[in-house]
């Protein structure tokens, strides 16, 4: 497995797809330090806010092309061929590069939190806000829940790799799925609590979401940015369901691709 | 024959280019329609939330943006119905956002709007355990706009539970009493927009509450005016002019947002729109 996850890692940082996101994310950052500036009372809080949320598109677009260029791609070109020629099962090959993804992604985590630490630190000199943003402790775990969503997100793209025929698929349904599973929980409390008085509209999307939450995890569980942005620390059961829910997802997303790759023909 | 076929590339980005030219011209001596800078739309909750890629969060900043940038100088009633949807959109994505219930605070009940901002106060105060604000600004809306002294004093208290400050606690409560024993105090409105003026960085949003506060003030003069009037000659005036004539004013006061003041039918002063529209106390 190791041999997997050291050619991920390298062929992270040879393709041109890893400074193309990482330069987007690096522009998200400089946008959520202009958008202090249309605050009238948090320019802190507001910088971290579109930041965090700049954030995690940018992350979630690094590991869905990451997959697609370390799996997808090598399924389409057959060049996975090779790779399996090597003295190692399928099911190492398809670990070794999810370990991969995930520690590309550690890394491109870290390089970006700091730099949105200082653009939030940055932001508004000479006005003191009333209530001052968290960006110890609070701020980091934060960036690990943004971390560990993107890894389930990572695990979907991953599974839909092993089974796509077409190479934009991984590509497309990574990017709705993670668009998907962020916006299920705030959709869900919007059904739940009558739609705004839509009637009809409760009574057709309540069934679709009751089945949907089966196979689709809410990944707003994993969001704990009121922490540093309000110093109201998240309910520790809540976080800890959440992580478990993520886990175990991404746990049955990299089983699936394991018994898909292990059962594909390569002709 | 084969000379033009080298060419054919380059005599098509020619000829295209002339066809450009030729109508950039024209299209810009056309009129555009203008666009309005106030708020006209509001979008499902679902459909911001799946704009904005899923993340509440960001749903709540960019609607958050939008009321910021909108003008509000012209606005019609209307509009301000529509910044207030928006607003409580605000508060549902991301109850906790302070500019949103800080903007709500100094816009929305002086335009009619008092359920809306209650609503994204109520979520301010539950979402904001350590903030004594919002409960303030909610105990401050019953009494002035609500006409609910008793009710507002037990929200007022609340935010003096809230203060860290051991004065400014006190000072709530002494407030909470007064409000129950007085009811409402037009002084206390102009205060208040004083220090929002004071508390935040936009240096033009400060100049809109200095004027709102000094059309209260004019107000308050008024007030004081009408009632001496009423202890000379007996009767409420029909109009400002009498106060005038009585010797009661040297001269009308002048609204700092260009528009005028009036009776009610009670009697009582007011601000009277451009077009003659009776506003109330804005």
């Amino acid at each position: 497995m190791k041999q997997f996850f050291l050619s991920s890692w390298r062929a992270g940082f040879r393709g041109r797809s890893f400074y193309g996101v990482f330069f987007l994310g690096v522009a998200l950052v400089g946008v959520a330090y202009l958008a202090a500036s249309f605050s009238p009372r948090q320019p802190q809080t507001v910088a971290l806010d579109v930041g965090f949320s700049g954030f995690r598109l940018a992350l979630s677009l690094f590991a869905i092309v990451l997959v697609q260029d370390l799996v997808g791609r090598e399924i389409d070109r057959r060049t996975v061929v090779l790779t399996l020629a090597y003295p190692a099962g399928r099911s190492t090959y398809v670990c070794g590069r999810y370990a991969g993804v995930l520690a590309l992604v550690a890394a491109a985590s870290i390089v970006l939190a700091m730099l949105l630490w200082i653009a939030v630190l940055a932001a508004s000199p000479g006005y003191d806000q009333q209530f001052p943003v968290l960006m110890g402790w609070p701020y980091w775990i934060a960036v690990g829940g943004i971390w560990l969503d993107v890894a389930v997100v990572a695990a979907f793209t991953l599974w839909i790799s092993t089974v796509s025929t077409v190479a934009v698929l991984p590509l497309a349904l990574g990017i709705v799925f993670a668009i998907a599973s962020r916006a299920l929980g705030a959709v869900f409390d919007y059904i739940s609590h009558g739609a705004d008085g839509q009637e009809v509209l409760a009574a057709r999307a309540g069934p679709i979401l009751d089945v949907a939450r089966w196979l689709v995890p809410d990944l707003s569980h994993l969001d704990w940015r009121i922490w540093p942005m309000y110093g109201t620390a998240p309910d520790p059961g809540a976080m800890a369901l959440g992580v478990v829910l993520a886990l175990s997802y991404a746990g049955v997303m990299v089983g699936l691709a394991v018994h898909a790759f292990s059962r594909r023909e390569f002709s | 024959m084969d000379s033009l076929r080298h060419y054919a590339g380059g005599i098509v980005a020619c000829l295209c280019y002339v066809a450009y030219a030729c109508a950039v011209q024209p299209l810009y001596q056309r009129p555009r329609p203008s666009v309005s800078v106030e708020m006209q739309v509001v979008l499902p909750r679902f459909v911001q939330v799946i704009l904005a890629a899923g993340d509440r969060y960001l749903a709540a900043n960019l609607a958050g943006f939008r009321t910021l940038v909108a003008s509000t100088a012209n606005m019609e009633p209307e509009n301000f119905r529509i910044q207030a949807l928006v607003q409580m959109d605000v508060a549902w994505f991301n109850p906790a956002h302070e500019d949103n219930y800080y903007l709500a605070t100094a816009l929305l009940p002086w335009n009619g709007q008092v359920g809306a901002t209650q609503t994204i106060l109520e979520a301010a105060t539950r979402s904001r355990p350590f903030d004594w604000l919002p409960p303030f600004h909610y105990g401050f809306n019953l009494l002035h706009f609500l006409k609910q002294p008793a009710e507002g004093a037990e929200w007022a208290r609340l935010a003096s539970e809230r203060s860290t400050d051991e004065m400014q606690a006190l000072q709530l409560q002494q407030m909470a009493a007064n409000w129950v024993a007085k009811g409402e105090d037009l002084g206390l409105a102009v205060r208040m927009h004083r220090a929002m003026a004071d508390q935040t960085r936009h240096k033009a949003f400060a100049a809109f509450l200095e004027k709102r506060a000094t059309r209260l003030e004019n107000l308050l003069v008024l007030e004081k005016a009408v009632d001496t009037y009423r202890q000379r000659v007996g009767t409420f005036p029909v109009s400002l002019q009498q106060l005038l004539k009585e010797n009661v004013l040297a001269d009308l006061p002048i609204d700092p947002f260009g528009e005028g003041y009036g009776l009610d039918s009670n009697g009582r002063p007011t601000v009277i729109g451009r077009g003659g529209r009776v506003r109330g106390k804005e």
